[in-house]
């Protein structure tokens, strides 16, 4: 992509922002509360053929509910691209990887700007205390999750578009598989997503699945519902996502609340919280 | 319109929802038995409820009271767009294509939040 396109495109991903959230570029956003600030119809569906699909003249967004978590804000992100940069009914397929069609490139362009600002990287290694000299796996992961996208699309972000790690530093965190990184934080050997967080996590909530995880600095009160569960096998600050709803929680000063939904939803996103009733 | 095909309807719309019976019936403010009595065949539906049913679920009412949908809602370059697709499924774009014409054309849908 040509520099003066690329400029293009980041100008307007985070006008894109402002405009709908009020939210500057050293924040990250939710690409779901985005869509609906937009007015668009977004929805999960229980396609697992296809990545997701923006339908122009239907104000519609349809996500395919069989992907991982971060997968899907991704395609979310890049399918309201798609509408920004006016691209017309578009369907997107799996592996796009490799594809040379310029207006995928250019909607993942805008999905990578509009979810991971260079402001907002920075800031946020800033808060963290983790330099590009010394990023860990770990850190890299831990940041992806801050930033709801997949590990792989957040080292292609420091790499690829911002340029804040060398190709021997990504090469080397690139094969890192998710299984070994995720036994890093958490200590179990875990299929579903792990967060860890701190005080540093602030300005959004913690969005997970059922069966998803929360690793925390310190021991974590809840206010609300409780679904989510401390581990009773002795790991410390270890939490279960184990039902959908919302809840808040909170250590000495800090406090967020946590978004839970069920396993691959799918339906309406504005169901996507609801508790179940019996 | 035959009741129990209505009643077929409304399920399959309130699972594409996302919504279990127990869901669908608090935001509609109903008791769920009442749900799963309409779900079952066994109740008449009004058509003002029948409405609010479309509306909760962002789908056309049509398709609701007799399975048909208005074919001039799809756009025809996403046949064209989905009939293209290699890696996609016969069946899935089958599901695609039905879903896109199922869901109501509304910038705005009472019962969201």
């Amino acid at each position: 992509m040509e520099k003066t396109r690329a400029a293009q495109i980041t100008a307007k991903a985070l006008r894109t922002r402002k405009q709908y959230l009020g939210a500057d570029s050293h924040l990250p956003i939710c690409p779901y509360v985005l869509c609906e600030a937009m007015g668009f119809d977004l929805r999960f569906v229980k396609i697992n053929s296809f990545e997701g699909m923006y339908v122009a003249n239907q104000n519609l967004i349809l996500i395919s509910a069989e992907r991982p978590e971060g997968r899907k804000r991704f395609t979310c992100a890049h399918e309201i691209g798609h509408h920004v940069l006016g691209h017309g009914t578009v369907i997107d397929e799996i592996l796009k990887c490799g594809s040379s069609n310029i207006e995928e490139e250019e909607a993942d362009f805008f999905a990578s700007i509009l979810l991971m600002p260079s402001s907002a990287v920075k800031r946020i290694m800033l808060r963290t205390g983790i330099s590009t000299a010394t990023i860990s796996s770990t850190d890299a992961y831990i940041l992806s999750k801050y930033f709801g996208v997949s590990y792989q699309s957040f080292l292609l972000q420091l790499y690829f578009n911002l340029g804040l790690i060398s190709y021997i530093k990504y090469q080397e965190l690139k094969i890192r598989t998710l299984p070994e990184i995720r036994l890093s934080i958490s200590g179990l050997k875990i299929k579903g997503q792990v967060l860890s967080i701190g005080a540093w996590w602030d300005e959004k909530a913690i969005e997970l699945e059922v069966g998803d995880y929360i690793v925390s600095e310190k021991e974590l009160l809840i206010d609300g519902p409780k679904i989510v569960q401390p581990l009773d096998d002795g790991n410390d600050h270890c939490y279960l996502a184990t039902k959908p709803g919302i809840t808040r929680v909170f250590s000495n000063g800090w406090d967020c609340f946590v978004k839970i939904s069920r396993y691959k939803f799918h339906g309406i996103y504005q169901f996507k919280f609801d508790e179940d009733e019996e | 319109m035959s009741k129990i095909e209505i009643a077929k309807r409304l399920r399959s719309a309130r699972e594409m929802a996302g919504l279990s019976q127990g869901q669908a019936a608090k935001r509609l403010g109903l008791h769920r038995p009442t749900i799963s009595e309409i779900e079952a065949g066994r109740r008449n539906i009004k058509a003002d409820e029948l409405a609010e049913f479309a509306n909760l679920y962002g789908i056309e009412i049509s398709w609701l009271t007799d399975g048909t949908v208005n074919e001039t809602n799809i756009d025809r370059t996403i046949l064209a767009a989905a009939r293209e697709l290699s890696a996609m499924k016969d069946e899935d774009i089958e599901t695609l294509i039905n879903t896109i014409k199922m869901i109501k054309f509304s910038g705005d849908r009472d019962g969201k939040n």
